[in-house]
């Protein structure tokens, strides 16, 4: 069961802390609130450390993502209170449809790079605008629609408190569809951002008793092997193979939870 | 169904300890192949905002090289906060699964942690008094602490380098981070 574990937080790593709760309450018969604080462990030991391997490499937007965490911040604190009020039932459906509709956009094709546009006054006023490597060295770009992906990420803190995920699909979402963001800087900002949103999940989480020791300590240690596996596999993509493999992952991660749900597990 | 099965755990704990760590993604630097695969001048690579500040006509030229420097700080703080927090909950479960492994743990009802194990300052007594689940707790807590810690830290570079929009913007993060941990005791 240890090994299980393990073999859960690799595939978080990997995957995203949206895999675990589901797995741990349909596969292993945890209790929700306890998956819930298991799952925030992992997702913060997951996203710090694959963000210190990112700003290493320079994709990360340091700035961009310090002011999103606003938006996440406060998503994250009203999600977590609303927790105990809101029906998981209805939200895990919503979430699957959300899932499946940004599986949808993100193969929708456009180019890599849109320069053509002038860039969001307020991107220009707050330093927001970056550069980053490419085979062809260093490139800048340009950030859109700041108001559109602020708005989305405080959806997405809302669903990391309330789900104890890490929200980095709709996070993507927001700075790779809306923002217009390269995807790898998409990628990198949103896994830099998810360690403060949900820290601050986990520390509703924790002051409520939903964080176990015996359970979330097998799970954080299994996600290294998969975040080192995901780091890896997202510095040798290529871009077209990544974004695919994202919208799979997406639809698995939908029809689970809807299936996970339908099934009672939740 | 979810049991603690001391047999999963290999025998010597210094041998899984070394396991993991080879494993980390961070342990070590990353290798230099995949770093002059993506750029040819790995230095240039941490320079976010340089190009498109000039580009602007914007003054702040300057803060692209503390930018620079913020990121390697980060980098590194997040690297050693999941190491020591990791390092922490491993030695803090290896003894928890010595006395209680051969316990079985029921997850699927829902009790809520006794108090001393919500608290930072109740799990820094219990792993004090040689609790071993607060041991575990304790480098749980370790790990929450370090994306404050950076938070932390940014704040302080932006007040270095007078950036009050940024001194702003990641007070008000660090607040929302302070009270969620705290905010249900007031």
């Amino acid at each position: 069961m240890d090994r299980l574990r393990l073999g859960l937080g690799a595939l978080t790593g990997l995957g995203g802390g949206v895999v675990i709760v589901p797995l741990l309450t349909s596969v292993c018969g945890v209790d929700i609130r306890y998956a819930i604080g298991a799952s925030l462990v992992s997702v913060i030991a997951t996203s710090s450390g694959a963000a210190s391997t990112y700003i290493k490499q320079g994709f990360t937007n340091l700035r961009l993502g310090m002011f999103l965490e606003v938006a996440t911040t406060i998503g994250a604190f009203v999600g977590a209170m609303l927790a105990t009020v809101v029906s998981v039932k209805v939200l895990t459906v919503v979430l699957a449809i959300a899932l499946l509709y940004s599986a949808y956009l993100s193969q929708q094709p456009r180019p890599e790079w849109s320069d053509e546009q002038p860039a969001d006054p307020l991107a220009t006023q707050l330093h927001l605008n970056g550069a980053c490597p490419t085979p062809d060295g260093l490139s800048a770009y340009q950030i859109h629609s700041v108001p559109v992906g602020f708005g989305i990420m405080m959806v997405a803190g809302i669903l990391s408190g309330l789900l104890g995920i890490g929200s980095g699909a709709l996070k993507v979402l927001a700075l790779d569809q809306a923002m217009k963001l390269p995807f790898k800087v998409s990628t990198t900002t949103s896994t830099f951002m998810i360690g403060v949103t949900a820290a601050v999940s986990a520390g509703v989480y924790l002051a409520r008793g939903y964080i176990d020791p015996g359970l979330s300590m097998p799970v954080m240690l299994g996600v290294f092997p998969g975040a080192l596996l995901g780091a890896k596999v997202l510095v040798g993509a290529k871009v077209p193979v990544l974004r695919t493999l994202f919208s799979l992952v997406l639809v698995a991660m939908a029809f689970k939870m809807v299936y996970t749900n339908l099934s009672g597990g939740l | 169904m979810l049991q603690f099965k001391p047999g999963a755990m290999p025998d010597n704990p210094t041998a899984q300890s070394e396991a993991i760590a080879d494993t980390l993604p961070f342990q070590s630097d990353p290798p230099a192949s995949i770093i002059e695969m993506l750029t040819e001048q790995p230095t240039q690579a941490l320079v976010q905002s340089s190009a498109v500040d000039e580009a602007d006509g914007d003054p702040t030229g300057a803060n692209s090289s503390s930018d620079q420097q913020l990121g390697q700080f980060i980098s590194s703080l997040l690297k050693y906060g999941v190491l020591l927090a990791s390092g922490v909950v491993l030695i803090g479960g290896v003894l928890y699964l010595i006395r209680h492994g051969m316990e079985s743990a029921d997850y699927r009802l829902f009790q809520a942690e006794p108090t001393a194990l919500r608290s930072p300052c109740g799990i820094v007594n219990a792993a004090l008094s040689g609790s071993r689940l607060g041991m575990i707790q304790l480098g749980l807590l370790l790990l929450m602490a370090t994306p404050i810690a950076r938070v932390l830290l940014s704040l302080m570079m932006f007040l270095r380098q007078r950036d009050f929009t940024y001194v702003a913007v990641t007070s008000f993060v660090l607040l929302v981070l302070i009270y969620s941990f705290i905010g249900a005791y007031f």
